[in-house]
């Protein structure tokens, strides 16, 4: 059969539906399934491009948000020298103005080695957060059910109080408090209390050969004017409704303390690792800062230790637990007064959620802690979003 | 995208005159001819994508990447060498085939934390179908699966994939053969009866 031949006749089949008339049977009987493949392939194209299309409006909300962040290039503010009034100053008035800003210096300095001011350091974790973060272990005190822990983080030194109502996990398995060891990595989720220690609600343990984090000082970002991309250090989830902040490391070392809308929140907690996430940082409103998280969902170094997040649909809800169908099967999620309810990307309303209306259906992201023995899982942040695809 | 950031006065359609000047627009990252960009082929690189990745929430993902990766790669287009749709799945395709590496790396998901997307087959005839179609689409080389997202997923004429493949019509028309021949047999092989599917 002349090949050339049969890429015309089917050429101008898959133009006209028809089988041409000038094809001979054994032309018709090779040409006819390759018209019912090219059928199927356009009835799944036709489903895909509806799907495709369902998915529009919150792509088009995401492309919106970074076109604008590309038309307000951001750049961290970067500071003049201090020295650079003196730029162009006769010698003497240089000399004496060097001398001046010297004793300024020393005044600082000093004041910052007995005050412990003035960076951003402080602001990273906020008495009444929740939050998440990764680090070293240095240090850990104590027996039995109570232990403190401190760690090395990207920021600086980080306590944590673990009692046996932490669920611990050791690659991914439920763990031992006896496995947070000086040496290991973990990620930690948890509430700030007052003296800004950590009371661990979940902790990852990860490698213990992992290098301790070089701590750094964080400054806080105003202003943008170029690009800042990096990944996430620590999160933190104030209760009163601001901004959440995130910790961002960027590829030089140089950290940055960042409002984070509320979108860009619950996208970042949504994620199966947030701690990690690789993020570009575009301008916001209201003194907040978007965040588009950039490339895959786990971050490359999937293999450090993870907050545990469960994520699936909501298929029911009796009173304050939570019914949601995952990929491995059906997680009973218990709320708790104290669970943060994230609902921007749902469009649900609070109290209506609360009541129990309209969450069936909903994809939802849930961090919390596994209680072993009920094999529930205690919400710390439930990030509810759209209703799932069916 | 808002409606007051300006509107494309050409008129915007499939052919290519009118895609030239949309493209002429893009280059220049002109926000109205980028919400174009974005309402016209959204769905398609969506659909692209739906056949060679697992889930939903990826492909929603990549698809939205591959926009923000050509709105920063604006400047480097060239509307002769390519049309925008094809230059659209070129880029998608290039980070799904990274997204894949990177899965691959991971290794296989063993956990409900590892799964990236919600959506699984649900049984419904779409569900299988598109799984059916995205196995039998991994079966095929790489030029047969273009021509079949071009031909049918973008439904491009056989002139507009040879352009944009850079290939002539007649090897478009060879490589569209054996896709689809190459697709039965494998389709086939999954319960589908050359006549039978309704």
């Amino acid at each position: 059969m002349d090949e050339r031949r049969l890429d015309e006749l089917l050429a101008a089949a898959l133009e006209s539906g028809d089988l041409p008339a000038d094809a001979t049977p054994s032309e018709s009987e090779e040409l006819r399934p390759l018209l019912e493949s090219a059928r199927l392939a356009r009835t799944g194209a036709i489903q895909a491009k509806s799907e495709g299309t369902a998915a529009m409006p919150v792509a088009r909300a995401r492309f919106e948000r970074y076109i604008e962040a590309q038309r307000t290039p951001a750049r961290p503010v970067r500071r003049e020298s201090p020295l650079a009034w003196l730029k162009g100053r006769p010698r003497l008035a240089t000399v004496a103005g060097a001398a001046a800003v010297l004793v300024l210096v020393a005044l600082i300095g000093t004041r910052v080695l007995f005050t412990g001011a003035d960076t951003a350091q402080a602001e990273v974790l906020q008495p009444g957060d929740y939050a998440q973060v990764e680090g070293v272990v240095t240090g850990v005190e104590g027996e039995g059910d109570r232990r403190s822990v401190t760690l090395a983080s990207a920021f600086g030194t980080v306590h944590v109080d673990l009692s046996a109502d932490a669920a611990i996990t050791v690659g991914g398995r439920t763990g031992e408090l006896d496995a947070v060891t000086p040496g290991v990595e973990v990620a930690v989720a948890g509430d700030v209390g007052d003296s800004r220690r950590i009371a661990a609600r979940a902790v990852a343990v990860g490698s213990g050969d992992a290098e301790r984090p070089a701590a750094r000082v964080v400054e806080r970002l105003r202003k943008l004017d170029r690009a800042l991309a990096g990944s996430v250090v620590s999160v933190s989830l104030p209760r009163d409704g601001s901004p959440a902040r995130v910790v961002v490391q960027t590829e030089s070392g140089e950290r940055f303390l960042v409002p984070v809308d509320a979108l860009s929140t619950e996208r970042l907690l949504r994620l199966a690792k947030a701690l990690g996430a690789r993020v570009s940082v575009s301008a916001g409103a209201d003194g907040a800062f978007a965040l588009q998280v950039s490339g895959d969902d786990v971050p490359p170094d999937a293999d450090r230790p993870r907050v545990p997040t469960v994520r699936g649909v909501i298929t029911g809800r009796d009173m304050n637990v939570l019914t949601v169908r995952t990929p491995d099967g059906v997680v009973e999620v218990t709320v708790r007064p104290q669970t943060r309810i994230l609902l921007a990307e749902s469009g649900l309303l609070r109290e209506a959620f609360l009541r129990g209306e309209g969450a069936a259906g909903h994809t939802v992201s849930v961090t919390g802690a596994l209680q072993p023995a009920t094999g529930r899982v205690i919400a710390d942040v439930l990030v509810v979003g759209p209703r799932a695809e069916r | 995208m808002r409606d007051d950031e300006g509107s494309i006065d050409e008129p915007v359609g499939d052919g290519w005159a009118s895609d030239e000047a949309l493209a002429l627009r893009a280059v220049q990252r002109d926000a109205a001819a980028w919400a174009r960009i974005f309402e016209q082929h959204y769905a398609s690189v969506y659909a692209f994508l739906r056949f060679r990745l697992r889930g939903a929430a990826e492909c929603e993902d990549i698809a939205s990447q591959a926009f923000e990766v050509a709105y920063a790669n604006a400047h480097r287009f060239d509307f002769r060498g390519v049309p925008i749709g094809a230059w659209l799945i070129g880029i998608a395709r290039n980070l799904a085939r990274d997204h894949i590496k990177k899965a691959a790396r991971r290794g296989p998901a063993t956990d409900i934390e590892d799964e990236p997307g919600l959506a699984t087959p649900d049984g419904s005839d779409a569900a299988d179908l598109r799984k059916d179609l995205s196995d039998a689409m991994k079966t095929l080389t790489d030029d047969q699966q273009m021509v079949l997202h071009l031909r049918f997923i973008l439904d491009r004429s056989v002139e507009d994939t040879a352009r944009a493949m850079g290939r002539s019509e007649d090897a478009v028309k060879n490589l569209q053969r054996r896709a689809l021949a190459a697709m039965h047999r494998s389709m086939t092989a999954s319960g589908y009866p050359a006549g039978s599917v309704a």
